[in-house]
């Protein structure tokens, strides 16, 4: 018997060693010894479990309990994954017990006299080497026997142990309990129930997180909500539960009803927050306000709601999960939709704001991450303060009194105007009639389904209806040059007579519909110079010019530099920001949009630009540049309409649009200087 | 992102995918009036009476220079402000025991 085998039996025995241990004899070695009918319970014993109390303030289940806290809270936070550890754990502690229960009772007898010997230490032996082929976690007794040999490395389980046992030692010793341990017994003590709820349930990913335990025997199980951790923000609460605090029961109810339940208790608490928010109102004013962004918000088209309140969860500022697939690219494009909702004048008002104040706030330019959050936020506040300006409200969507059911020839719910309400298109700085179109039919949902082709189709179809008026009609419909490829900043343009017309716009998105393959890739691939890409610009033609000869070059240094400063003119104001009292300016020439090498203007053929139509909302979600971004390319090709409207000269084939800007002005000034037509515009 | 993908990522973080399509697109449209009615009552919590006053003259011309001046100058952290109510918003949603305005 070694030292460590010893310590199990003073353990046992309350001190005894096992030389003074004697008379009880072991029948069949641990076989044969009376399982007790409880997890604590000693039979056969003479010693009453107060005598015990009184002798023995620690019982080994006790010690057990304080072990598994211990190693529990040593583990810390590791949620769900506890579950099941903690379990064993407590089977393990349960069964250590028993072991420790059955040593006892063998090695005591009925005259409360504890027995050894031979047999008892074949016994003892017989449950280490027993422990030590079970797997963790160990019984009590192999973790206080093997404690001392590693003491190096003891984990936080055996220095409770060695804390517990030097504790009772200490206590015995104070009470003066026997050498002999003579009566000792466990009083019979039940293992206190598992708490359940406090196990803490780890934050999921994106995604139903609704995670409910099977209830346990020890009742209802209750979960009071899951908590995803947001980069760089606190810990909030994720949406996932809103049932609020559930309790698993057993109901009789059927799924209808529940649902039904659910739905009401969400319906009450709307209402809840929506009484909040208007108490919140009337004590600054503003109730008149509130009731009319409520008026304004019912004729928001549905999928452009989604687009707020998904934004609001997207951008991360509100409290969802975001999953790896919904990237910020994604969110770029909301914002991209966001923008036409509202009306771009109050959204870059907002994005201005959010923007300079970061840059302020930071000294530094906004990561794409941060330009997000602005685009989704500025969306918000745009839309929501459309509502309280009356002239801007009326120039966009809130003008137009919308009704849903109407069914499109893609089979989606298209919302159509009624009848004689006015559809207006105000043209700002760099708009297009195309665009114009476009945006309204995009905020329709017309485009639902459709490819690059077909969308183009049924934009051209409803422009070329526009193109059959007359100058005179044109203008009166707004357009103040008579040209539909010339349209000013400023131009409220009726769009109703045409766009009104829920039978016409039926009929093309049938059409589209309708279209081939084949068809459709030639509507995407349009070949260059003729009358089709005209039809599908929307702005300037280009005509066939043979290059400019070298002996017509000009060669006045000073119109060159005039025609420099024209188009470096011309391009800032087109995409420089000139940024909040001067911070955050951005001279055009050095926009992502105007020099990058691969989709920045400058350096693209005039043609490719006319003939671009990148989508408002693009499928991949990315933010796009240059001829990629359809924000850009609209002012682009306005840009170069109305320089061509506005010079008569003419893009040559391959001529990139910085080349094409510099002769248009070389050739307007030289023609101003000689007073006399020049052959540069050719 | 598609519209569809939009939508079902939203209705599944509502926690409200097991609802009837209607009765979805009832709960985001409301949840979407409180979001722009909190955020803008939010923003007027924070101007002083004479700004309001200021304000009001501001919204019979709508010139979107002025109006961004004045935010600008009048509600300097607009993004925390936007951002903060956002939360409370959704989290009051989901949760029912601190809602909006309890606190006001």
């Amino acid at each position: 018997m070694d030292k460590l085998e010893q310590k199990i039996l003073e353990s046992a025995s309350g001190g005894a060693s096992p030389s003074s241990i004697g008379g009880q004899i072991l029948e069949k070695g641990l076989g044969g010894i009376k399982r007790p009918e409880g997890p604590t319970t000693t039979e056969g014993t003479s010693v009453t479990p107060e005598e015990i109390r009184a002798k023995n303030d620690t019982t080994i289940v006790e010690v057990m309990q304080d072990v598994l806290k211990t190693e529990q809270q040593q583990r810390g936070g590791r949620g769900r994954q506890a579950g099941p550890e903690l379990g064993s754990a407590i089977q393990s502690a349960l069964q250590a017990t028993q072991e420790e229960a059955k040593l006892m009772e063998s090695l005591q007898n009925g005259g409360g006299f504890v027995r050894g010997g031979t047999e008892a230490e074949q016994a003892i032996e017989a449950i280490i080497n027993n422990n030590e082929q079970e797997a963790a976690p160990a019984t009590s007794t192999e973790i206080v026997a093997t404690a001392p040999k590693e003491q190096a490395s003891q984990s936080g389980y055996s220095n409770t142990m060695e804390r517990i046992w030097k504790e009772n030692e200490a206590k015995r010793a104070a009470m003066g309990v026997g050498e002999s341990g003579a009566g000792l017994e466990l009083e019979p003590i039940a293992p206190k129930p598992v708490q359940i709820e406090n196990i803490p349930i780890p934050a999921g990913e994106a995604g139903p997180h609704l995670a409910v335990p099977a209830a346990t025997e020890q009742g209802p199980v209750t979960i009071e909500g899951t908590f995803t951790k947001i980069a760089g923000t606190e810990i909030v609460p994720s949406l996932n539960t809103i049932d609020g605090p559930l309790t698993e029961t057993a109901s009789e109810k059927t799924p209808e009803q529940l649902k039904q339940e659910k739905l009401e208790k969400i319906r009450a608490k709307l209402e809840h927050m929506t009484g909040a928010v208007e108490a919140r109102a009337e004590k600054v004013g503003m109730t008149d306000r509130i009731r009319k962004i409520g008026e304004m918000w019912n004729k928001v088209p549905k999928r452009y709601k989604y687009m707020l309140a998904g934004g609001a969860l997207l951008s991360g500022v509100g409290a969802a999960a975001v999953g790896s697939a919904i990237g910020v690219g994604a969110v770029g494009a909301l914002g991209t939709a966001l923008r036409g909702l509202s009306g771009a004048g109050l959204f870059v008002t907002f994005e201005t704001i959010l923007k300079v104040a970061h840059e302020k706030k930071t000294g530094a330019e906004r990561s794409k991450a941060v330009e997000t959050r602005h685009v989704l936020l500025a969306g918000l506040g745009a839309v929501a303060f459309a509502a309280l300006l009356p002239k801007i409200m009326s120039d966009y969507m809130g003008s137009e009194a919308i009704q849903t059911g109407a069914q499109g020839a893609t089979g989606a719910a298209i919302e159509v105007p009624v009848g004689a309400s006015k559809i207006e298109y105000v043209v700002e700085k760099g708009g297009t009639l195309w665009g114009g179109i476009e945006h309204n039919l995009e905020a329709k949902g017309v485009f639902e389904g459709m490819q690059g082709g077909q969308k183009t189709y049924v934009l051209d179809a409803l422009k070329d209806k526009f193109a059959t008026m007359s100058p005179a009609e044109l203008r009166a419909i707004g357009i103040t040059s008579g040209n539909i490829n010339v349209i000013h900043p400023g131009d409220h343009i009726d769009l109703t007579k045409v766009l009104g017309d829920t039978h016409l716009t039926a009929d093309i998105t049938h059409h589209a519909q309708a279209l081939s393959p084949e068809q459709i890739y030639s509507i995407e691939h349009p070949v260059v110079a003729q009358p089709t890409a005209e039809a599908l610009s929307g702005a300037a033609s280009i005509h066939e010019a043979a290059p400019m000869s070298a002996e017509i070059l000009p060669t006045d240094p000073a119109i060159i530099t005039a025609a420099e400063e024209i188009t470096h003119n011309y391009v800032h104001e087109t995409f420089g920001t000139k940024g909040f009292l001067g911070i955050g300016a951005q001279d055009g020439m050095d926009s992502i949009d105007w020099k990058d090498p691969d989709v920045g203007f400058a350096n693209q053929p005039v043609e490719k630009v006319l003939a671009a139509h990148p989508g408002a909302f693009p499928d991949d979600g990315a933010r796009h540049f240059g001829v990629e971004d359809y924000t850009a390319t609209q002012k682009m090709q306005a840009g170069l309409a109305q320089v061509q409207q506005e010079t008569g000269v003419t893009p040559h084939p391959t001529e990139t649009v910085v080349d094409y800007l510099k002769r248009s002005a070389i050739t307007t000034l030289s023609e101003q200087a000689h007073n006399e037509p020049t052959t540069y515009r050719t | 992102m598609n519209d569809q993908e939009l939508r079902t990522t939203l209705i599944t973080e509502l926690g409200i995918k097991e609802l009837p399509e209607e009765a979805q697109d009832e709960i985001v449209s409301k949840l979407g009036e409180i979001i722009l009615k909190s955020v803008t009552v939010t923003i007027f919590e924070k101007l002083s009476d004479d700004a309001r006053k200021e304000f009001e003259v501001l919204t019979t011309t709508g010139e979107a220079d002025r109006i961004r001046e004045f935010l600008a100058q009048n509600v300097p952290d607009m993004e925390a402000l936007m951002a903060e109510e956002l939360q409370k918003t959704l989290v009051a949603f989901r949760e029912g025991d601190q809602l909006i305005g309890d606190n006001a």
